[in-house]
């Protein structure tokens, strides 16, 4: 282009340069919030933020004024182990079933609700938590406010996740082999088991990992299934059945009319912050690859 | 003829017949892949039992509500638990506030954004500046709201919304308001940086799936690099932005916690931009706890979900069907904010 440039008028010269400037001004705009939110977190949480602030329960009036975030630490860790709990087998289950019949009417149907479960706004995932696990009259399970409930509400925003990448891990894996392992007189169990799964491995790492990244994020559901706890509870289930979730304890603290409790709220905000971008970073450092796997979600 | 050789001779039959039907290709599963299939639609069942159960648990639970109200739910005004009337007109317009000012933010910037990774990024950065916009995406609603609460909140109260009211306010009442800072502006700036990411990828995946020979053919006409983007590359590309802005709207209505945060939570319509509301989301975030505890309550504010819920299932369909076209199955997802 640059032999034509210029027999060009100015004009067309003129709206060239300003529209490709504009796309990267535009770039930089959408972009900024990831760096200025880590920068502001950075900054206004640091002064509190030491080994102490990791490793102690919070204490003071009030609660969290003094202390630290284990509580938080320790509930997320376990709200999301019982959320993948449940999906990771549901998930990996319905993907391998959307690739087993991929082009089934059936199997149409299941990949069309299991993308629109993707899509249910997080409030309403809180609701039907609520009336399943967590509600104290008429049907559901009773099991209060509690780890167990706010864990498997989570658990069921996974499983569309996971059935996704799982798919999508099972369809990258090369039809060469499949058929290879017919060929060698392999039943289609065999094929599956010994073949594709293996093969697709690291995509459903892939795909777990994400769907526990969306649900170290998610708040809402915990406000109606979970909510908070100081301490860390002995049980899972009942009224003392709480845990403490990072997400939660900043939502809690920025609610505090405090400065000193909004420091602490960008204190924990900054440590969610790290593990979700630490995990993420590792994600496509791992699929750096197949970049397809980690951009699909 | 003994029973015992019969016996036999049938089992040789049968034998003999699978065979056939399985040389003949009419039947070449082994009983045990059988099971195995059985096994592998429950998992598919699974995911429809799952769909079931959001959409029963809604309705049934709404049901007194619907029942009650009727369709004048939608219009209505009304929200007074203690005289058991509820309308949820306030959240539903509060809801499409903030979703229409985060989708005329986000729009602009996505669209410039995506044609920056598409076509002006050069390659060896190409991989870096996609992964920034991808990062974006994962960053949980609640920090964006604790963020919009620290800096965004002040910046606004203090700058941006006097300086609204003061030059196009004094024309049009619209800008105006009382710069508190927190209000539909806030939550909508937020959420409108929050679903950029989803718009830009999916618009910059339509933009990669453009023909090559329709970019030379407008470069062969003479035309320069920023002529071909926006005219024939753009162009082209309508279905997959009208798609993507579609999902980008199915995200924007369920965000719940940072709009929680930012938006004011006081019952009332906003009528400028600056004035403080309440979404659906935020309204159930915020009060469904106490709201169990009324049976009709607790059903208004599931109804208030499931008109939440319909929306995405509606939106999302369509931004499906139409990306789906374009791309032949191969779709960004959209999940829901927390």
């Amino acid at each position: 282009m640059d032999r034509s440039r210029s027999s060009l008028s100015f004009a067309r010269q003129f709206r060239n340069t300003v529209l490709g400037s504009l796309t990267f001004l535009f770039f930089g705009v959408a972009v900024a919030p990831l760096l200025l939110i880590v920068y502001v977190a950075w900054d206004s949480g640091k002064s509190v933020l030491d080994w102490s602030f990791l490793t102690t329960l919070p204490t003071g009036f009030p609660v969290g004024s003094e202390g630290g975030i284990l509580n938080g630490i320790v509930g997320s860790l376990i709200l999301v182990f019982l959320a993948s709990a449940l999906s990771v087998p549901v998930g990996v289950w319905a993907g391998m079933y959307l690739w087993q019949e991929g082009k089934s009417p059936v199997a149409h149907l299941v990949r069309l609700l299991s993308d629109l479960l993707l899509g249910v706004p997080s409030v309403v995932w809180g609701i039907v938590g609520f009336y399943v696990f967590s509600t104290s009259t008429g049907y559901g399970l009773h099991w209060g406010f509690s780890a167990l409930a706010g864990g498997l509400t989570l658990g069921f925003i996974m499983i569309p996740i996971v059935t996704r990448v799982t798919e999508q891990a099972l369809r990258e894996v090369p039809l060469s082999y499949i058929e290879g392992a017919f060929a060698l007189g392999a039943s289609r169990w065999q094929t599956l088991r010994g073949v594709a799964l293996p093969g697709a491995m690291a995509g459903i790492g892939t795909g777990i990992l994400l769907g526990v990244l969306n649900v170290l994020g998610q708040t809402a559901p915990l406000v109606f299934t979970n909510y908070y706890n100081t301490g860390i509870p002995n049980s899972l289930v009942g009224s003392q059945g709480a845990v403490g979730d990072l997400a939660m304890q900043i939502f809690i603290y920025v609610h505090e009319p405090s400065k000193a409790m909004h420091v602490k709220a960008m204190a924990a905000a900054l440590v969610l912050l790290m593990i979700v971008l630490v995990i993420d970073l590792g994600i496509r450092l791992l699929t750096w690859g197949s970049r397809k796997i980690a951009s699909r979600v | 003829m003994s029973v015992v050789e019969t016996g036999k001779q049938e089992k040789l039959l049968q034998r003999k017949e699978a065979l056939e039907r399985r040389v003949t290709g009419k039947e070449t599963m082994v009983q045990s892949d059988r099971i195995f299939g059985w096994g592998l639609k429950a998992g598919g069942l699974l995911i429809m039992a799952l769909f079931l159960v959001v959409l029963l648990v809604c309705i049934v639970t709404a049901w007194p509500s619907i029942r009650k109200f009727g369709f004048s739910f939608l219009w209505s005004q009304a929200w007074n638990p203690s005289r058991g009337i509820f309308g949820g007109l306030t959240y539903i317009i509060g809801t499409f506030w903030v979703t229409g000012i985060a989708l005329v933010i986000s729009i602009p910037v996505a669209i410039f954004s995506a044609l920056f990774l598409s076509d002006y990024a050069p390659k060896w950065m190409s991989g870096i500046v996609s992964t920034l916009m991808e990062m974006l995406a994962g960053i949980p609603s609640i920090v964006f709201g604790a963020f919009g609460i620290t800096f965004m909140v002040p910046i606004l109260r203090d700058h941006l919304e006097p300086f609204l009211a003061n030059t196009l306010g004094t024309r049009w009442d619209f800008f105006n308001g009382d710069a508190l800072g927190y209000g539909v502006l806030a939550a909508g700036i937020v959420v409108g940086f929050m679903i950029v990411p989803l718009v830009a990828t999916v618009t910059r995946d339509s933009l990669l799936m453009v023909p090559q020979e329709m970019v030379e053919a407008s470069y062969a006409l003479g035309a320069t690099k920023a002529e071909t983007l926006f005219f024939v590359k753009l162009k082209a590309v309508i279905p997959g932005i009208v798609g993507s802005v579609i999902l980008g709207f199915g995200r924007a209505v369920g965000e719940t916690m940072a709009v929680l945060l930012l938006i004011g939570n006081q019952a009332s319509i906003p009528e400028t931009i600056q004035d403080v509301g309440y979404t659906i989301s935020s309204l159930l975030a915020n009060t469904f706890t106490y709201a169990v505890i009324d049976p009709l309550y607790a059903a208004a504010e599931v109804e208030l979900g499931l008109i939440l819920l319909m929306m995405t299932l509606v939106v999302n369909t369509l931004g499906r069907k139409l990306l789906m076209r374009l791309m032949g199955g191969r779709l960004a997802g959209s999940v829901g904010g927390g």
